[in-house]
C-alpha cells in the first residue's frame, strides 16, 4: 500500500512539468488563431485552469530544512 | 682428502638459513606473471625481469589490504622476505605488501573499477534518469561542516527561497565513509517527498576523495530511485560516483542550479502564458463579432437581437471576472454564444448553403423572377464569395 502512495506522489511531481508544457502548447495553438471558436473557448478554459494549477504548485514549498540524524521509521 | 658430504636436507637447511638471514626484508621490482588468485584467498605469482624469475605467494590476510587487483603483466614493487622451501626445493618470495610500480595503488584501483563498471554499462547515458523540473523537496548528503553545505543552501535559497530541503549529514572521507553515504541514500529513497538528491564533498587528495571511488557506493547510486547529482571535489576531480550519477556538477553552486529552478522565472513563464491566452482569446472574439455583426445587419429576427444582448452582457461579465471565476462566466457566455450560432445565418452557410445577392445590394434574393439572364450576382459562401452569371 505504501508503495502505491509513493508512486502517486511521485506522479504529482511530474505533473507540474506536464501542466506547464500543456499550457504553453495551448497558448501556441490559440495564438496561431486557427481554432474554431468553440474549441478556442475550451482551450482558454483549460489554459486558465493549468495556469492556476502551476501557480499552486509553486506555492506548496514551505522553506523548511529537515535534518536526518537517524533512520526515519515510516 | 677429506670431503664434506652433505645430505640434501642439510644443503637445503643451510640454504634456507642463509637466504632468510640475508633477505629477511627485501623490496623487489619486476613484472607479474602466472598470477593465480586462489579460491582460498591466497595469491600465487611469479615476478620476473628479462633474465630471471622468482616465485612468490601472498597470504590471504595480506591480500585483503590490496585496493587493486594484481594481474599478469603489471609492473610492481613487492615487499616481503625470501625463504627456501626444502620439500619443493624452491626459493619463495613471501609478500607482505604489493603496489603498482609507476602508478599509485589507488590510481590503479580507480582505473580497474572504471573499466569494470563501464563494461557493465553503468556509465551509459540511457540509464540515467531525468531530473524533475520542480522537485517537491531537495535531498542533500554531504559533510555537516565545510563550504559545500553552506554553498548549496545559499544557492538554493537564492533561486527558490521556499524550497524544502532534507539534509542528511554524512562522513565523506576515511573508514566507513562510503558505507555512511550508502546508508543516507537508502534513507532518502525510503521517503516519498524528495525528488532529487545532491551527494558531494569538497576538494581533496585521491585518498580524501576515495569513498566516492568505492564500488559499493557506485552501485548504490545506480540503484537509487531518486535521481542523483554528484558534486565531488573540484572541477578537475572525477570520481566513479561522478560517472554513475545522473548528473555531475563541478561545484556545489552548479549542483544547486541543476537541482532547483528559479522561482521568479517560473512565475513569469506562467503569467506570460496567461497573458498570451487572454490576448489570443480576445482576438478570436473580435473576429467572431465581426462576422456576427455582418450577418446580423441583414436579418431582422427578434430572437437574434435578444441573444445578442445576452452575449454582450456575458462578454462584459467575463472581462471583469475572468481571473477568479472564468469557469462560471465562460459557461454563461458559452450558452449565449451557442444560441447565437444556431440562429445566425452563418450557421446555415456552414451547412453548405449559400446566400445569393444582387451585385452591390445587401438583401438576399429569394425569387428567380428577381433576376434576368446575363445578370451578374454575388454568392456568399461560408468560406468566401463568388461572382456568378445567370443563364
Amino acid at each position: 500500500m505504501r508503495k502505491t502512495g509513493m508512486m502517486q506522489k511521485a506522479a504529482k511531481a511530474v505533473k507540474f512539468e506536464e501542466a506547464l508544457k500543456r499550457l504553453e502548447e495551448i497558448v501556441g495553438k490559440m495564438e496561431r488563431g486557427d481554432l474554431p471558436l468553440d474549441d478556442a473557448l475550451l482551450a482558454f478554459e483549460e489554459g486558465i485552469g493549468l495556469a492556476k494549477f502551476c501557480e499552486s504548485k509553486l506555492a506548496e514549498a514551505e522553506g523548511k530544512v529537515e535534518k536526518l540524524l537517524k533512520e526515519m521509521a515510516d | 682428502m677429506d670431503r664434506k658430504i652433505f645430505t640434501v636436507s642439510e644443503v637445503a637447511r643451510d640454504l634456507k638459513s642463509l637466504i632468510e638471514a640475508n633477505f629477511s626484508v627485501i623490496w623487489v621490482s619486476g613484472e607479474l606473471a602466472n598470477c593465480k588468485h586462489h579460491s582460498s584467498g591466497h595469491f600465487y605469482f611469479s615476478i620476473k625481469d628479462a633474465e630471471a624469475v622468482l616465485s612468490g605467494v601472498m597470504w590471504r590476510s595480506q591480500v585483503s589490504y590490496l585496493k587493486f587487483r594484481p594481474e599478469d603483466g603489471m609492473k610492481v614493487l613487492v615487499a616481503g622476505r625470501l625463504s627456501f622451501y626444502p620439500p619443493h626445493g624452491k626459493t619463495q618470495l613471501y609478500a607482505d605488501h604489493l603496489e603498482p610500480d609507476g602508478i599509485g595503488a589507488l590510481a590503479m584501483a580507480f582505473e580497474q573499477l572504471k573499466k569494470k563498471l563501464e563494461a557493465e554499462g553503468l556509465f551509459a547515458e540511457e540509464r540515467k534518469r531525468k531530473l524533475p523540473l520542480l522537485p517537491r523537496k531537495v535531498g542533500i548528503i554531504t559533510s555537516e561542516t565545510g563550504a559545500v553545505i553552506h554553498d548549496l543552501m545559499q544557492t538554493i535559497r537564492r533561486r527558490y527561497p521556499t524550497m524544502d530541503i532534507v539534509f542528511a549529514p554524512a562522513k565523506v572521507q576515511g573508514d566507513g565513509a562510503a558505507q555512511d553515504i550508502i546508508e543516507k541514500i537508502a534513507w532518502m529513497n525510503q521517503r516519498d517527498d524528495v525528488d532529487v538528491l545532491i551527494v558531494g564533498r569538497g576538494g581533496g587528495s585521491l585518498e580524501d576523495l576515495w569513498a566516492f571511488n568505492e564500488e559499493a557506493l557506485a552501485r548504490a547510486i545506480c540503484a537509487s530511485r531518486i535521481p542523483i547529482i554528484s558534486a565531488v571535489g573540484h572541477e578537475s576531480d572525477f570520481t566513479i560516483a561522478d560517472f554513475v550519477a545522473d548528473l555531475r556538477a563541478s561545484t556545489p553552486t552548479g549542483a544547486a542550479e541543476l537541482a532547483v529552478p528559479v522561482y521568479n522565472d517560473l512565475l513569469y513563464t506562467i503569467d506570460q502564458a496567461r497573458q498570451g491566452l487572454i490576448y489570443a482569446w480576445k482576438q478570436s472574439l473580435r473576429q467572431w463579432r465581426e462576422r456576427l455583426r455582418y450577418s446580423l445587419s441583414h436579418v431582422r429576427d427578434p430572437r437574434l437581437l435578444h441573444w445578442r444582448k445576452r452575449f454582450e452582457e456575458a462578454r462584459l461579465h467575463l472581462g471583469y471576472l475572468w481571473k477568479g471565476q472564468a469557469a462560471r462566466a465562460t459557461e454563461r457566455y458559452s450558452v449565449a454564444f451557442q444560441k447565437l450560432k444556431l440562429l445566425s445565418p452563418l450557421a446555415i452557410l456552414d451547412r453548405g448553403y449559400a446566400i445569393v445577392l444582387k451585385k452591390g445590394k445587401t438583401l438576399p434574393i429569394k425569387d428567380p423572377e428577381q433576376v434576368v439572364p446575363g445578370e451578374a450576382l454575388d454568392v456568399r459562401l461560408a468560406e468566401g464569395r463568388l461572382t456568378v452569371v445567370v443563364k
